[in-house]
């Protein structure tokens, strides 16, 4: 297993564990989030941005 | 990912245009580039690194300007254009990348990296990419922040080894970049950023419940320690600011007491010297005086020989009139015998009487005796006077002086020659510190010495109010749950936000020590096999990793080794970086190796040579003739060589790069 693919399964592991609230798709996409901008150090708003509205659009969807 | 050319201009020694095409073909996947020192293979590890990155690494990993990497020849004749192109292969695209630096129009001599323009282009099949889509495309497969992995050098290998090293600054650096080849930033920054979001959305839940008599009290409390907790994020985040600008500033001055550092000792040598010099003129001061005292006795080293044969003279009169007393006591005791004799006739051995004839021989005997006696007399006088000649005589004679003069001159001569020889090398090291500021030197050293300090302090404030913040966020999320498990809350949209963040910030905050532990235990592993193939003791069992990705080798009985060679470090780097290369990357890559084989022996050499072709896409050498012998030492993987160059030296500031075989 590479080590990208080891992160991922820490955290959908994790999740299971201390989060059964959040799906895992969830966990999948902010871990997607955090992989393509894991360089950009010094510009963290976009993957703020972006991990807002993927949280936003879920409650949005289960609140209805 | 695979390298299919480079195209070097005016960069560095590369002086006009310069090509270098790699080998693509899976079973000859090994370049080897031979080059004496100085001529400019670090120059071509930096050429790649350039056109990636834009960057370019000098001693000690530090940045080399960018009006430094131009040629400098190719200046002189007013030619201020550099790039760097690079062809390569990636998901099965073919990118052309081009780095171009052009001396900016109003500048006439460049000394300063603003003083060119820098472009970037970046094609995909022939398909130019726009500007911000550049970086990204190439982090897709070589990012920058793990480029230490693939493109590194000698020095960088002896740097693994302070991983081992508890709390070390430089391990601390080598452990964060290793954590981002293995994607471990990717889960820290989940945390945090799910972290920020949640206090937002607690901040909203807490607005939205603000109006309930029921959760005044909690609110309250909340508000509170929210407070509390943002005025220790503000300390934490002014003494990480001030942490960083500390070790900067350390860095630089280590860098720049390093460069000087040659200047100091000379410095310190000097200042020994001239202690030593004042010393010496003090110790030739002395000696003079001692001399001089010497040299006002020295007249009675002129009388001495006549002084040394009138004594040797009364000497022997003494001598021959303790003689003369000896005989004249015995004289009498036998005068005194006889004459007891005479009286009693009676003799004093045998008690028998004396007969009239020896009666009449001792009395002429006794005749005989005090006839001598009469004739000699006054010995004992003449034996007193002689001894007190002899006294005064002795007080006049000294030691000789000359002799001790001679002492001292020997004494100075040699303290002179010494004086000499320290006054030539002072003059020496005045010379080799001449124009240099040592003051500003000695200055730095202590102002360096003064942030270590300061350094260790702010590191413990730190620790400190981490701590001081973890236990607040505690009680905030305490507070937290109790407000979202009011009634009313339940059913609110920002408590689902809440509850929603609060599980994916969970979620990303356990996920990191349980990724860690399994990097580290994979890392180990792979480590191990690498580390089984190229070491040539085969009593070591493997390699165990610490928390710092530091490795210890351990023999057949699980035990560590403590004490290890220098070839064994390097041999533990390399497992290391290939442990991490194929833990990390996923897509495999091409490895470029400056000078690696300067501490390992044959047998080790030949190990690395035969197994790092098979896990790498592909191996460039950047060698040179005291690391390796081209024609016996490759032998072994000739077969895997696809592309051999060499590196001439054309002039002082222009190296050449062409192909050549074996």
């Amino acid at each position: 297993m590479r080590a990208h693919d080891m992160a991922l399964d820490a955290l959908l592991t994790a999740g299971k564990q201390y989060a059964q609230q959040v799906p895992e798709e969830l966990l999948r996409k902010a871990y997607e989030i955090q992989i393509k901008y894991q360089f950009e150090e010094d510009e963290r708003e976009i993957p703020l941005k972006e991990m807002s509205r993927m949280v936003e659009d879920y409650v949005n969807k289960t609140t209805i | 990912m695979k390298l299919i050319s480079l195209s070097m201009r005016n960069f560095m020694p590369f002086r006009g245009e310069q090509k270098v095409v790699f080998p693509t073909k899976p079973g000859q996947n090994v370049m080897v580039v031979l080059g004496n020192n100085m001529r400019g293979k670090t120059s071509l590890l930096n050429a790649l690194r350039w056109g990636f990155y834009g960057i370019a690494k000098g001693r000690h990993l530090r940045d080399i300007p960018l009006h430094l990497l131009h040629n400098t020849d190719a200046g002189l004749d007013g030619d201020w254009e550099m790039e760097i192109a690079i062809q390569f292969e990636a998901e099965g695209f073919l990118y052309d990348l081009r780095r171009r630096a052009i001396k900016k129009k109003l500048v006439t001599i460049p000394g300063k990296p603003d003083d060119f323009e820098v472009t970037l282009q970046l094609q995909r099949d022939g398909m130019a990419m726009t500007g911000e889509q550049i970086e990204p495309e190439i982090n897709r497969f070589i990012p920058k922040q793990v480029s230490r992995f693939f493109l590194f050098d000698g020095e960088l290998l002896q740097e693994y080894e302070s991983l081992l090293i508890e709390g070390s600054d430089q391990g601390k650096h080598i452990k964060e970049a290793i954590e981002q080849v293995l994607g471990v930033p990717a889960l820290i920054n989940g945390r945090t950023e799910s972290g920020t979001l949640l206090k937002k959305a607690r901040k909203q839940l807490s607005s939205e419940l603000s109006h309930l008599k029921v959760a005044e009290k909690d609110l309250e409390k909340q508000r509170e320690y929210q407070v509390k907790s943002d005025a220790y994020e503000n300390d934490l985040q002014k003494l990480r600011d001030t942490l960083k600008k500390t070790k900067d500033d350390r860095a630089l001055l280590d860098d720049q007491i390093e460069e000087c550092e040659s200047v100091y000792d000379a410095k310190q040598k000097l200042d020994e010297f001239e202690r030593q010099r004042d010393r010496i003129i003090k110790e030739i001061e002395r000696l003079n005086i001692d001399k001089l005292e010497l040299v006002s006795n020295a007249w009675r080293d002129l009388l001495r020989p006549k002084i040394l044969a009138r004594r040797e003279k009364l000497a022997a009169e003494q001598r021959r009139l303790m003689n003369q007393i000896q005989h004249r006591t015995s004289i009498e005791n036998e005068a005194h015998q006889l004459r007891k004799i005479l009286e009693l006739s009676i003799c004093p051995t045998c008690g028998q009487t004396v007969s009239q004839t020896r009666h009449d021989e001792v009395n002429s005997r006794l005749g005989a005796l005090e006839i001598e006696l009469q004739a000699k007399g006054g010995e004992q006088d003449s034996f007193s006077s002689i001894s007190a000649e002899i006294d005064k005589l002795n007080k006049i004679t000294t030691q000789e002086v000359g002799e001790r003069i001679r002492d001292k001159d020997n004494q100075i001569n040699r303290f002179e020659v010494e004086l000499t020889k320290l006054e030539n090398d002072i003059e020496k090291l005045r010379d080799e510190i001449k124009g240099h500021d040592t003051a500003e030197i000695t200055r730095k050293r202590f102002i360096r010495d003064s942030l270590i300090k300061e350094q260790a302090k702010i590191e413990t404030e730190v620790s400190t109010t981490q701590k001081q913040l973890e236990t607040i966020k505690q009680e905030l999320d305490i507070i937290a749950r109790k407000l979202s498990n009011l009634p009313q809350a339940r059913t609110a949209r920002s408590s689902v936000l809440v509850d929603t963040y609060e599980g994916i910030e969970k979620a990303f905050s356990e996920s990191i020590d349980s990724l860690r532990k399994n990097l580290r235990e994979q890392v180990e592993e792979r480590a191990t096999e690498a580390f089984r193939m190229m070491t040539t003791q085969k009593a070591y069992s493997g390699l165990k990793i610490n928390k710092n990705y530091g490795l210890s080798i351990i023999d057949e009985a699980d035990r560590v080794i403590q004490v290890r060679s220098a070839g064994a470090e390097q041999v533990v780097a390399l497992s290391l970086i290939d442990g991490l290369s194929r833990t990390g990357r996923s897509n495999g890559g091409p490895v470029v190796m400056d000078t690696p084989f300067g501490r390992l022996d044959l047998q080790h050499r030949d190990n690395i040579l035969r197994y790092l072709p098979t896990t790498t896409s592909q191996l460039i050498l950047l060698v040179h003739d005291g690391e390796i012998s081209p024609k016996t030492d490759l032998a072994p993987i000739a077969d895997r060589i696809g592309m051999t160059y060499i590196i001439n030296e054309s002039g002082p500031r222009h190296s050449v790069i062409e192909r050549t075989a074996l």
